[in-house]
């Protein structure tokens, strides 16, 4: 089915908002040099939202003719009528007041379709043989999706959306598996990561491993890679909700109310965000299929902007939607698919150079809230922690479990580095990150872990 | 009763497409097809209002093959044998294009032919059930949450129903069927004394393979106003002091220790580097099964996927291997392995113990997990009270909150939803703040007692991830109450302001 068919047989068979989307994937693991599992996905689906004097029914699935369409549509009815008066009730959006175009308005968006995995196999292949050849053994995962969507609001409006993203990650050991370095790279298109290189940093990270150095929990000057940085400044805006702020439940209440205002960082920090960055661009749009303290369904087709949540260290602005923000007098700020966070133009390599005594983290995993009032988080560091001693790396040392805030790692940040897309170890690539190094003062590792 | 739905998918048709293909395929080894149609419906209620309810269907198929020692996989939403014929040709052709990566040939152990229907049985269907009654049921309960003076109160309820159809170019056939569900309450009060914000509690009510007569029968009502008194105790209550203490650990809290620290520890794929990129490996490596002392002598743990009402319970898993049960810790020495079809062959087992798992027709089955229990004690019928009454001073753990375990299973911080003082064998007030954490071999090497069967309750989640693209899978893990002697424990609180 074509994605106009989808949307507007659903509207037909009464509903109001419709949300068709294609979408193909395709992917390949790697384990111990050799490539272990791999998928080709392909789906069309549909969300539609029904509404019945105010209330709301949502249903979803995956469909392949008219007929299933419309019986979504019925039962997504069906289910408004069953339901009590949505909160969060507004007036759908009409054609003025939506969004306009479609993400490709931001230049360089591709086909939607197909996703590819041909641009980097050659690469890769070459890549597991040097790693066979150097006696070491390489793990690994690559993938790239594609997605097009369709939006129809029973008032007229009609939007397109694309998004593409593709990720390679890369782990490297020794054979003996006592020594363990991990790299990843994400972008729109596979073809847009280079694999050799990846490798090649993985080399040079395996070669600061030969010397190992055993430290003790406690506070540490730490270099954070953006890979890092970026897991943990998206921890930062899953939390940066008004509503939650108004009801006292995270780190943005204040006494007296949100802390949008607030100087809660160093004034070098800045988070921003922009669905139109051509590197990693997302749809500029609000679909949304579920409400929350993220986004209304009654708020389909809205723009996203470019939207500043943090600017010189102060709190600019909280994630809001429309009836929250009527209700409490707040700026409507709908969520984003993108994030990013200012940097200079100083290199990591500069940074180490510059380092008296520090950790430098590679990636973290495993993190998990601790204390929502602080948003003190509890996780890992993993394959590649390092000791810089007068301005070079002098060996790799053990993991750590850390207990940290954002917030709190943030305010103790002197020194921002270059930022780049990163990929995130731990929430992977669902959102694009760009985030640089940063060098926090007095990181709290909490213990020591024994996994390498 | 076979959902309608499904049973009204041309399962036939996409089979007989889907085995006449492959049979042309040169170098086939073997070939699977499997078709689900899946119900997912959440429900979420907070304080009057209901907040979103929404159902989902996915329904779509995989096919899966080895060609030449090398795996192909594709899936599609496209359920006509048209579209099963293209996805064979596209799993084919992933095969084919990666083959030159390939070092190693995919072997399966054997596993007999199964054609079978199974049906988990379940009272009340929660998708037969009107969302009117479900939603006026939550209200209620979130409104004696507010009315026992809960400045804000949540109830979500999480329903799925899994439809599988399966056969194999060996000449398995198989149709599943199971339900499960999650309610989750929670309720906040604000910190006076503290931080001014809101704190919260979660009921320590279960995700269960059962129907909607769970949700009704648990006793919500009842747990609501209850909390609401908890939480009062819990913010007028000390901050912990850090140091070590003797824990009983209550099965609310206890079964996701196991989860994170034995359950994801003995899965044979992350001991073979399988998962090293991503959910990692494990200390506990195969040429120590047998000799590994994984804990005390107390320490029993089994997997299986027969327990009544379990999460991972099925007949068959997704590539058609029969459900067993199988030690997997006795007398606390590593014994076995979770295990799918390639991962026995690997081990040099004669089967695989059924734990391959696929949470979408989208994806590959991978070897994850079944249920995974720790065994009450076997010679008699320890009750909490004994448990507490063996404790000079300590701290008894109920309900899950925050956890976190490294990569290699060894580092883990858990906190809970309540922490009472044990004092002299009694419990002597709520304590705030508490956190433990323990190294895997070290914590349960100083489990010291286990509950007996009257204590043991199946527990779980339904979202345990693994696999790369990621998954998540519903699992139980069954426990009683358990003593575990000298485990150090963090004030959270401090941690945070270090």
């Amino acid at each position: 089915m074509k994605l106009e068919e989808i949307v507007e047989g659903g509207l037909r068979e009464g509903a109001a908002v419709v949300l068709g989307e294609k979408s193909t994937s395709v992917n390949f693991r790697l384990a111990n040099n050799t490539v272990t599992t791999n998928g080709r996905e392909e789906s069309t689906s549909v969300g539609i939202v029904a509404l019945e004097q105010g209330r709301v029914g949502v249903q979803a699935g995956d469909v392949i003719d008219s007929a299933q369409v419309a019986e979504l549509a019925r039962q997504a009815r069906s289910r408004a009528q069953q339901s009590p008066e949505a909160p969060d009730a507004m007036p759908l959006l009409t054609p003025d007041e939506a969004a306009n175009g479609d993400s490709s308005d931001a230049g360089t968006a591709p086909e939607a379709l197909p996703a590819d995995l041909e641009p980097i196999l050659e690469s890769v292949q070459e890549l597991l043989e040097r790693s066979r050849a150097d006696g070491l053994r390489c793990f690994g995962f690559a993938h790239a999706d594609a997605t097009q969507e369709q939006l129809g609001i029973s008032t007229g409006v009609r939007l397109e959306g694309r998004r593409q993203n593709a990720s390679l990650a890369l782990t490297l050991k020794t054979q003996d598996l006592r020594r363990s370095v991990w790299a990843g790279a994400t972008a729109r298109r596979l073809g847009e990561i280079d694999p050799g290189a990846l490798y090649q940093k993985l080399s040079r990270r395996l070669g600061w491993t030969e010397k190992s150095v055993a430290l003790p929990a406690g506070h540490y000057q730490v270099l954070l890679e953006p890979s890092a940085t970026s897991d943990l400044i998206v921890r930062l805006i899953w939390e940066m909700h008004a509503r939650g702020a108004d009801e006292g439940r995270t780190v943005f209440a204040g006494k007296s109310g949100p802390r949008v205002g607030e100087s809660m960082y160093a004034p070098e920090i800045s988070l921003e965000s922009d669905p139109r960055d051509p590197q990693m661009a997302v749809p500029t749009f609000v679909r949304c299929l579920g409400s929350s303290e993220y986004g209304s369904v009654f708020d389909s087709g809205l723009t996203v902007p470019a939207a500043v949540w943090v600017a010189k260290g102060v709190q600019q602005d909280l994630i809001c939607p429309r009836r929250w923000a009527q209700d409490h007098e707040h700026p409507v700020r709908p969520d984003v698919d993108n994030l990013a966070m200012r940097g200079t133009d100083t290199s990591l390599d500069q940074m180490i150079a510059s380092t008296e005594r520090a950790l430098l983290v590679t990636s973290l995993w495993y993190i998990r809230d601790v204390d929502p009032a602080t948003l003190l988080l509890t996780g890992l560091t993993r394959d590649g922690v390092f000791l810089i001693e007068h301005g070079e790396v002098v060996g790799a040392v053990n993991n750590f479990r850390f207990n940290e805030s954002p917030v709190g790692v943030l305010q103790r940040t002197v020194e921002i580095g270059r930022s780049e897309l990163a990929l995130s170890r731990e929430v992977g690539d669902e959102v694009f990150v760009k985030a640089p190094p940063i060098r926090v003062e007095s990181f709290f590792m909490s213990s020591v872990s024994d996994a390498i | 009763m076979l959902d309608p739905e499904f049973a009204g998918l041309p399962l036939d048709q996409l089979s007989s497409s889907a085995l006449e293909t492959m049979a042309a395929i040169p170098g086939l080894e073997y070939g699977d097809l499997r078709v689900h149609r899946d119900r997912v419906q959440g429900i979420h209620v907070r304080e009057h209002e209901l907040i979103s309810l929404s159902e989902s269907q996915p329904q779509g198929f995989g096919v899966r093959l080895v060609v030449e020692g090398s795996w192909g996989f594709a899936a599609s939403s496209d359920l006509t044998a048209a579209g099963v014929t293209r996805a064979v040709a596209t799993a084919t052709e992933m095969a084919r294009v990666l083959r030159p990566l390939l070092q190693e040939r995919v072997e399966l152990a054997p596993e007999p032919i199964h054609q079978a229907t199974w049906i988990a049985k379940v009272e009340l269907n929660p998708f037969e059930v009107a969302a009117e009654r479900k939603v006026e049921f939550m209200l209620d309960v979130t409104g004696r949450c507010l009315a026992a003076g809960a400045k804000f109160a949540e109830f979500y309820c999480l329903q799925a129903q899994e439809n599988r159809y399966f056969v194999s170019t060996e000449g398995s056939r198989i149709i599943q069927q199971r339900v499960r569900l999650h309610p989750v309450l929670e309720a906040g009060l604000v910190d006076e004394r503290g931080s001014g914000l809101i704190e919260t509690m979660r009921s320590t009510a279960r995700p269960v393979g059962r129907g909607w007569e769970y949700v009704e029968a648990h006793g919500f009502p009842a747990e609501a106003e209850e909390m609401v008194g908890w939480l009062e105790e819990k913010l007028a209550s000390p901050s912990v002091t850090p140091g070590a203490y003797d824990l009983v650990i209550d099965p609310s809290n206890l079964w996701l220790t196991i989860h994170e620290s034995v359950a994801h520890g003995t899965e044979l794929d992350r001991a073979l580097g399988y998962e090293a990129n991503f959910a990692g490996t494990t200390f506990a490596t195969p040429d120590q099964v047998g000799s590994l002392r994984y804990g005390s002598p107390r320490m029993h743990i089994t997997g299986d996927r027969l327990e009544p009402n379990g999460l991972a319970t099925v007949g068959f898993d997704d590539e058609g291997v029969a459900a067993q049960q199988w030690d997997i810790i006795k007398d606390g020495i590593l014994v076995g392995y979770q295990l799918n079809r390639q991962m026995a062959h690997k081990f040099h087992l004669p089967r695989s113990n059924g734990c391959a798992y696929s949470d979408s027709w989208s994806h590959l089955p991978l070897q994850r997990m079944p249920n995974v229990s720790l065994q009450p004690d076997p010679d008699r019928d320890t009750t909490l009270a004994e448990l507490l009454g063996g404790v000079e001073e300590g701290i008894y753990i109920l309900g899950d909150k925050s956890w976190s375990i490294d990569q290699q299973r060894y580092n883990f911080q858990f906190t809970g939803q309540r922490f009472y003082r044990i004092h002299k064998g009694q419990l002597a007030g709520q304590l705030r703040d508490v956190a433990y954490q323990s190294r895997t071999p070290d914590f349960w090497g100083r489990l010291e007692a286990v509950g007996g069967r009257s204590a043991w309750q199946l527990q779980g989640a339904f979202n345990c991830g693994k696999g790369e693209p990621g998954q998540v899978a519903p699992v139980s893990h069954g426990c009683a109450p358990a003593l575990f002697r000298r485990i150090s424990v963090l004030n959270a609180r401090q941690e945070g302001k270090e």
